[in-house]
């Protein structure tokens, strides 16, 4: 999996030239789409600057983490066609929410409560993504 | 169709997200970095001053041994010159050899008080003497145990005689450290005295001696009149 991954992450082209291999173009259409996207994504932020203190960059980092863990759980909802926008909209806000204020309330009590967040959500990133994975293996078969 | 949307909206954020967290961790990184290159520098200026600091201490302890073997050298000098004095103004006891001269009042005996006089030691006696002693060389002159000094009177106060305005009885005895007895038999108070324990019957004795003791002067060297010229301790 985790070769795969690094794999995949090393040479764009060749990521795509797999992707365009996978066949369905529903599949394709896809992961065309997802880094389309994070283009856009990171060609805003670069175009608005937004300025971040070092001490919103932690809260921002929480919203990321929360965000990657919502866009690969739903990626994985969208393509094992389980996916409901009202869950997600309701899980995604409430889990943003939670982990700031988790982090927010470690801050004040003077424990690293961001670690705690990193560790769940990084296991549920990874799990989302495992499950992706294995849509696209079995979409290749 | 809305779920897509949904979906890729959360990917654009994503991609934002992400590059604003990099961005503030860096600035985080940069404004960190100022701060820690400004502390080495201070810590390096306060490395120089302590070694200059240092340098000027040891600078400041050379200046103050100087002056404390300064001061003990002064000292000494002030000490020595103190001995010295008290050594000449008599206000410290001395031995060595010199001359004994005993003088007593005539055995012969008058009625006639006018006359009484001639067969005394007189003060103006004892002050010849002396002054003939320190002639011949004395260094340190007693009259029956009281030293003479530059504040010494020698006077009769009736039948008596007053040292240092102390009286003493016959017989006389003088000392005198340093002086030589040729000398003082050479002098003419020697002489006279000589002719006239012969003519009256005084008791004149002079004597060469070792070891002779001639204490300290005891007195008051209060100064009333007198104001030195030089500045002497004491």
């Amino acid at each position: 999996m985790t070769e795969g991954s690094s794999q995949r992450f090393e040479r764009g082209t060749g990521r795509m030239r797999r992707l365009a291999r996978v066949g369905s173009g529903r599949l394709r259409g896809v992961g065309v789409l997802v880094l389309a996207a994070l283009a856009v994504g990171v060609l805003l932020a670069l175009w608005l600057r937004p300025t971040v203190s070092p001490d919103q960059g932690r809260y921002v980092a929480v919203v990321f983490l929360v965000t990657l863990d919502a866009a690969l759980g739903g990626l994985r909802a969208h393509l094992e066609r389980t996916f409901s926008e009202r869950f997600f909209v309701i899980a995604f806000s409430s889990n943003t929410l939670f982990a700031v204020g988790l982090v927010w309330i470690g801050d004040r009590i003077g424990v690293d409560l961001l670690i705690a967040v990193a560790v769940v959500l990084g296991l549920r990133i990874f799990r989302n993504l495992g499950s992706v994975q294995r849509t696209y293996a079995r979409g290749r078969r | 169709m809305t779920s897509g949307v949904v979906l890729v909206a959360t990917f654009v954020l994503l991609g934002s997200l992400f590059t604003v967290a990099v961005d503030a961790t860096t600035e985080a990184r940069r404004s960190a970095e100022p701060r820690r290159a400004q502390l080495i520098e201070l810590i390096t200026e306060r490395h120089g001053e302590i070694d200059r600091l240092e340098e000027d201490v040891a600078l400041v302890r050379r200046q103050l041994r100087t002056a404390e073997s300064q001061l003990s050298r002064h000292a000494h000098e002030a000490a020595a010159d103190r001995r010295r004095v008290r050594l000449l103004s008599g206000l410290v006891p001395l031995e060595g050899p010199g001359v004994r001269v005993v003088l007593t009042d005539s055995d012969l005996a008058t009625t006639d008080p006018a006359r009484s006089r001639r067969f005394r030691i007189l003060d103006i006696d004892l002050q010849l003497v002396t002054n003939a002693l320190w002639a011949s060389g004395a260094e340190a002159v007693a009259i029956n145990g009281r030293r003479l000094v530059t504040l010494t009177s020698i006077r009769g106060a009736g039948r008596t005689i007053t040292v240092n305005f102390r009286p003493i009885a016959p017989p006389y005895e003088v000392i005198a450290i340093g002086a030589e007895m040729e000398a003082f038999r050479d002098t003419g108070v020697a002489e006279r005295l000589e002719n006239w324990s012969h003519l009256f019957g005084f008791g004149f004795g002079v004597t060469e001696e070792r070891g002779l003791h001639v204490p300290a002067y005891s007195g008051s060297t209060r100064l009333v009149a007198a104001r030195t010229v030089v500045e002497v301790e004491e």
